[in-house]
């Protein structure tokens, strides 16, 4: 139940995107067809989950037993970037159909927020190690949700008549705005 | 070289032209002290992160210069936050996380990249300062709005010292009357939505005038 | 081969060096954050029991509510408490006065965000006061209306906080 709680909480109520403003950049850059978010999402997904799970032993076994918690940013970031080259390069060579799919999105992601943010929040929190992979695999979940959503509805937007000024990101913008407040609505369900 | 200082406020604003670090400039836009606080962090390490790896340039393996920009500007990102903590309580509370996830502002490695990699180390000092200023000018502006519709009133209280107090503009008496919706994300966006439909506008104009000439 | 070699060199010596430069400033901040924290909970302590001489108390809540409890020496104690509102993000955290007998007597919001104009008004110097100082751990507690959420936040809150003093008072 609790855990229940907790990955409803991330998905819907606090939605990385819609309430903490988190990876915004890729959500507007790569929101334009729903085929693309929908390969980003499990980018991301599966890259938050690893670095998730590294960073937590980085820093309970490292950094925590030799009180240097302040190289906390500077280790997780690198190893965030090696983390998701290391991945390019194994996709590359062992599945050259996935790689088409994902690999576009790769390089994409070290400068995804999310990700740092949700190895940081981990250990904010003080999550155990449970509540840590079901954190890091919700957040990114509520994170492909809403940018497929957000997806079909700019593939919708490019259609309508929009004044000159709001056509592409303004009016985008506009609708994450509503979107963001058609989601404050769940708000009491956890 | 002033052309590209002044480059960073409107034409190629780095938040409103090019729609980069967008997270930040949302999340903590919601007071002025906030804005200007955040803004001010990100100016200093993007100068202080443009001399370094401007300095280092011609010695850097081209393999491995985005890990070796990434070291340089967590350790600057790092720096900031302990200092903030230590001498700006107040400001480090209402900044929370996103002091922390400045490292991942694309502005810092974009500029770094496109920029400061290739020219030298006096251009790209300014070239820092000009995209700093010009992301401060735009989270202002952002939060200017959103305060004062939310509070009534813009505040701007000492950073060092949270008890004092060095403006407040607007009155108590326009209390009843605020919109709690623009503290709310969906405020943030649509608030930025409007800046950048403005911005738009605004480049076109400068546009239509250089190709009239 | 060897350029590999150079490449992981060249990294390690400009994470060293980094390294190096964050130690260095941790070790001038590190005191005066230190310092800063502690004077900050002094301050809130010292709106609740002015000129007061606090020890903290050894106590652990099963349900981490209590975050901790100090005794306020022969005047009463001082509980910190937190509990989850409806801002899921940001927990209440208050700080509670209690005298020797065990009835509030004070109380200081340290941290909340709930939502202006609903959750919030659980907070105001009025409601705070009129509502939750002066009980002991029978009383009811009443709720805000339209504030369900925060309401029972701060319930929980004052039950931890009545249980952790019951518990340290003898």
């Amino acid at each position: 139940m609790e855990f229940l709680t907790l990955a409803i909480g991330a998905i819907l109520v606090n939605n990385i995107v819609l309430s903490k403003f988190l990876g915004l950049c890729p959500f507007l850059g790569v929101s334009k067809s729903s085929k693309s978010a929908i390969g980003m999402g499990f980018a991301v997904i599966f890259v938050i989950f690893g670095a998730s799970l590294i960073t937590y032993f980085l820093n309970y076994y490292i950094l925590v037993p030799n009180e240097i918690e302040y190289m906390q940013l500077i280790t997780f970031i690198l190893v965030i970037a090696a983390f998701v080259q290391f991945v390019e390069m194994f996709i590359k060579k062992n599945s050259p159909s996935l790689y088409k799919t994902l690999g576009i999105y790769l390089p994409l992601i070290t400068t995804n927020c999310v990700v740092l943010y949700v190895a940081q929040d981990n250990i904010a929190q003080g999550y155990d190690l449970l509540h840590t992979i079901v954190n890091s695999i919700a957040v990114p979940v509520g994170y492909m949700l809403v940018l497929y959503l957000f997806a079909c509805l700019r593939e919708r937007l490019d259609s309508a008549d929009t004044p000159k000024a709001w056509k592409g990101n303004p009016i985008a913008l506009v609708t994450a705005g509503l979107m963001a407040l058609a989601f404050s609505g769940l708000a009491g369900i956890v | 070289m002033w052309k590209n200082f002044k480059n960073g406020f409107i034409k190629e604003n780095p938040v409103f032209g090019l729609y980069l670090g967008m997270c930040s400039s949302l999340a903590i836009s919601t007071s002025l002290n906030n804005a200007i606080g955040m803004g001010a962090c990100v100016t200093l390490v993007l100068l202080f992160s443009n001399i370094l790896v401007s300095l280092i340039r011609k010695i850097t393996p081209d393999e491995i210069r985005i890990p070796v920009y990434i070291v340089i500007i967590a350790t600057l990102v790092t720096i900031v936050e302990m200092l903030v903590h230590a001498f700006a309580p107040g400001l480090y509370d209402s900044l929370g996380v996103f002091l922390g996830l400045v490292v991942v502002n694309c502005i810092i490695l974009g500029r770094a990249e496109a920029f400061a990699s290739k020219n030298d180390v006096l251009s790209s000092a300014v070239d820092g300062i000009g995209m700093g200023l010009g992301y401060t000018f735009a989270i202002v502006l952002i939060s200017v709005v959103r305060e004062f519709f939310a509070t009534g009133a813009i505040t701007f209280v000492n950073p060092f010292n949270s008890s004092q107090l060095i403006f407040k503009l607007g009155s108590d008496a326009l209390e009843p009357v605020t919109i709690g919706l623009f503290s709310q994300p969906v405020g943030a966006f649509l608030v930025f939505a409007c800046f950048a439909a403005l911005f738009t506008v605004l480049r076109e104009n400068a546009k239509k005038k250089e190709s009239a000439k | 081969m060897k350029k590999n070699l150079t490449l992981a060199l060249f990294l390690g010596i400009v994470s060293a060096l980094a390294g190096l430069v964050i130690g260095l400033f941790n070790g001038v901040t590190e005191p005066i954050i230190t310092a800063n924290a502690i004077a900050a909970e002094q301050a809130n302590m010292e709106k609740l029991f002015p000129g007061g001489e606090f020890s903290l108390i050894d106590y652990s809540d099963p349900d981490k509510n209590v975050l901790s409890i100090y005794e306020a020496k022969g005047e009463g104690y001082l509980v910190k408490a937190q509990a989850t509102g409806y801002n899921t993000s940001t927990p209440i955290i208050v700080l509670i006065a209690f005298d020797q007998e065990g009835k509030t007597i004070g109380i200081e919001a340290l941290q909340q965000q709930e939502t202006n104009g609903f959750g919030a008004g659980c907070f105001e110097r009025d409601f705070l006061d009129s509502t939750y100082v002066g009980r002991t751990s029978t009383d009811t507690i009443d709720a805000l209306s339209g504030a369900t959420k925060t309401s029972n936040a701060m319930r929980r809150i004052l039950s931890a906080a009545f249980t952790a003093v019951e518990e340290v008072k003898d």
